[in-house]
């Protein structure tokens, strides 16, 4: 696997203020990796760089194995970008503004364009300045995907979009990763970084704080599990199985909070009477904001 | 995934394009306002000298020196080029146009950080320094079209009412304007690229319009001003009387350096900072 992007000890500092720091981070070809973060937390400011917009006060960064600083062109060349805080001309018609950016590009085929506009039901022969927030973000899509980009850098892309849109924006990153396209993809909606992204990188006042696959955090994720039995429970009577990381004794429930496998506690309450059992997953939200936390919760740390 | 064939397109300057695109209606407000209003000016000349001159002459002759030196060489005012100069060219069509330049050279990459399009922009794989240049050039172009309606202008009002106007000497007036004007435009675009700050870029260059006009305008009454006289923009602008006496290439060749130096300086700056912070 050809790493896509590279980034060692990446750092920038505006002035005294800290944007992020010491930022080292690996992104292979083919990966969706999900760049997550409260706002403010140098999500921006990490794919800025990568852009060569603005410039790290040390460290460095490559795409495709090539310096940010030195190949910004032939880089950019490769990359769909589709910004965070989306500002167009707004005295343009969206296809003079997409037609604008083909000719700056060449090589763009004008009939995936048009397809791309009637995917998101975007009328691409109005002015810019009369678009609503969610269509000037379609807008932003279509000219971040038109030239088929091996990467894509996306800063919240589906802010804005309604539901249906954000739908068929999922789609769009689901074929694109069919396709081999790498995407790196910045949000604060956890849902959304579940429902399409195979690794995390989750940031945290200018820190990489972890990174880790959707599915080990799904697995290494939490379930709770509530039996009713027909007698009361003594208490701490199942606090010694494996796996519980967590129990709640209430005279005839009680509520257990498990990490990894079942089986044990099933077994042992098998010697009661069980009259109900309930059993959920803890959402990857839970997980993820005890990342945001400033001060990380101890139960889920170390579940 | 495979590596996509690159595609070399033939160079085309878009960015240039572009840009006159989408400033066509406000070159064309400008082009129009700016013609009309000299050729209004200009259509007033023979009303007013008509049967007047000697008066004219007089009431010239009793003001005080110090108002000759601000508003123009009253001497010659009775003639159409006099006219002209003291009603147009010497002040009031620099400080006017240079308002375009000046707005002009801040747009080119400061005004698109504030606007915050620049992201957008430079999404695409463009050099900082081939977005600057090109749209460089379309100033140059711009700017070009609106001098030369206010030479129409003058051109048209002498033809309708029939006085005579010294060709060379309107194209030499409007080529020392072009100048003037680009070198402040392009000084600018220079400071506003190098520190991101519109409104201290547009008053330092205002700043330096209005200091060279006053040391070129009273370089006649004080010793101190004609000393400093080769620091003042405007006497590379009107020093040599360009519309009585031609063009002057050695001023000409002055503003074409400092505009090579703003420009050069201009494209480093935006080539070493952080964009849109």
């Amino acid at each position: 696997m050809r790493a896509i992007i590279e980034m060692q000890d990446l750092t920038k500092y505006y002035g005294q203020h800290r944007g992020v720091e010491d930022l080292t981070l690996i992104i292979e070809e083919g990966e969706v990796f999900g760049f997550l973060g409260p706002n403010g937390a140098g999500k921006t400011t990490t794919i800025r760089l990568l852009l060569d917009f603005i410039r790290p006060t040390r460290g460095w960064a490559k795409v495709f194995g090539l310096d940010t600083r030195e190949h910004s062109i032939e880089i950019r060349r490769q990359v769909g970008y589709l910004p965070g805080e989306l500002a167009l001309y707004d005295n343009m018609r969206a296809d003079q503004l997409l037609r604008f950016f083909a000719n700056l590009r060449g090589g763009v085929d004008w009939a995936y364009v048009e397809d791309l506009a009637d995917r998101f039901q975007f009328d691409m022969s109005r002015k810019i300045g009369q678009f609503s927030r969610g269509n000037k973000q379609k807008l932003g899509i279509i000219q971040a995907f038109m030239h088929k980009p091996q990467l894509l850098i996306l800063d919240e892309p589906t802010s804005g979009l309604d539901p249906l849109m954000q739908q068929e924006f999922y789609r769009l990153i689901d074929e694109g990763r069919a396709e081999g396209r790498t995407i790196f993809f910045s949000s604060h909606i956890l849902p959304e970084v579940e429902r399409v992204c195979t690794r995390v990188g989750i940031i945290r006042d200018g820190h990489l704080v972890d990174v880790q696959d959707i599915a080990t955090l799904k697995q290494r994720s939490l379930r709770r599990i509530e039996f009713r039995f027909a007698e009361p429970i003594p208490q701490g009577a199942f606090d010694h199985l494996p796996n519980v990381t967590a129990a709640e004794y209430n005279s005839h429930t009680v509520r257990f909070t498990v990490q990894g496998q079942v089986d044990p506690i099933i077994k042992a309450v098998a010697a009661y009477t069980v009259e109900d059992v309930v059993s959920h997953k803890v959402s990857l939200e839970e997980v993820f904001m005890a990342y945001y936390r400033p001060e990380p919760q101890k139960e889920v740390r170390h579940a | 995934m495979t590596t996509t064939v690159q595609q070399r397109t033939p160079f085309v300057p878009w960015i240039f394009y572009q840009t006159l695109v989408q400033r066509r209606r406000t070159l064309l407000y400008w082009m129009a306002a700016m013609g009309g209003l000299t050729f209004y000016t200009a259509s007033f000349y023979p009303t007013l000298v008509e049967g007047n001159q000697q008066a004219l002459n007089d009431l010239v002759n009793q003001l005080p020196p110090y108002m000759e030196a601000l508003f123009g060489q009253m001497a010659g005012f009775t003639s159409p080029e006099g006219y002209l100069d003291a009603k147009l060219y010497l002040l009031f069509m620099p400080f006017v146009l240079m308002v375009y330049t000046i707005r002009f050279g801040l747009s080119i990459i400061a005004g698109e950080e504030q606007a915050k399009t620049i992201d957008i922009l430079l999404a695409n794989p463009i050099s900082r320094t081939r977005v600057v240049l090109e749209k460089y050039a379309a100033m140059l172009v711009a700017t070009a079209l609106i001098v030369a309606s206010v030479a129409a202008g003058v051109w048209l009002a002498a033809t309708l009412y029939t006085f005579d106007i010294d060709t060379r000497g309107l194209i030499a007036i409007s080529l020392h304007l072009y100048a003037l004007i680009i070198t402040l435009g392009t000084l600018a675009m220079f400071i506003a690229n190098a520190t991101a700050n519109t409104w201290g870029a547009a008053g330092i260059t205002a700043l330096v319009a209005v200091v060279s006009y006053f040391i070129n305008s009273f370089a006649a009454l004080s010793e101190t001003a004609e000393r400093l006289r080769p620091l003042s923009l405007f006497y590379y602008y009107r020093g040599h009387e360009p519309l009585f006496s031609g063009v002057h290439v050695g001023d000409l060749l002055v503003f074409t350096t400092l505009t090579i130096v703003f420009l050069v300086l201009g494209v480093i700056a935006v080539n070493r900072r952080d964009l849109g912070t």
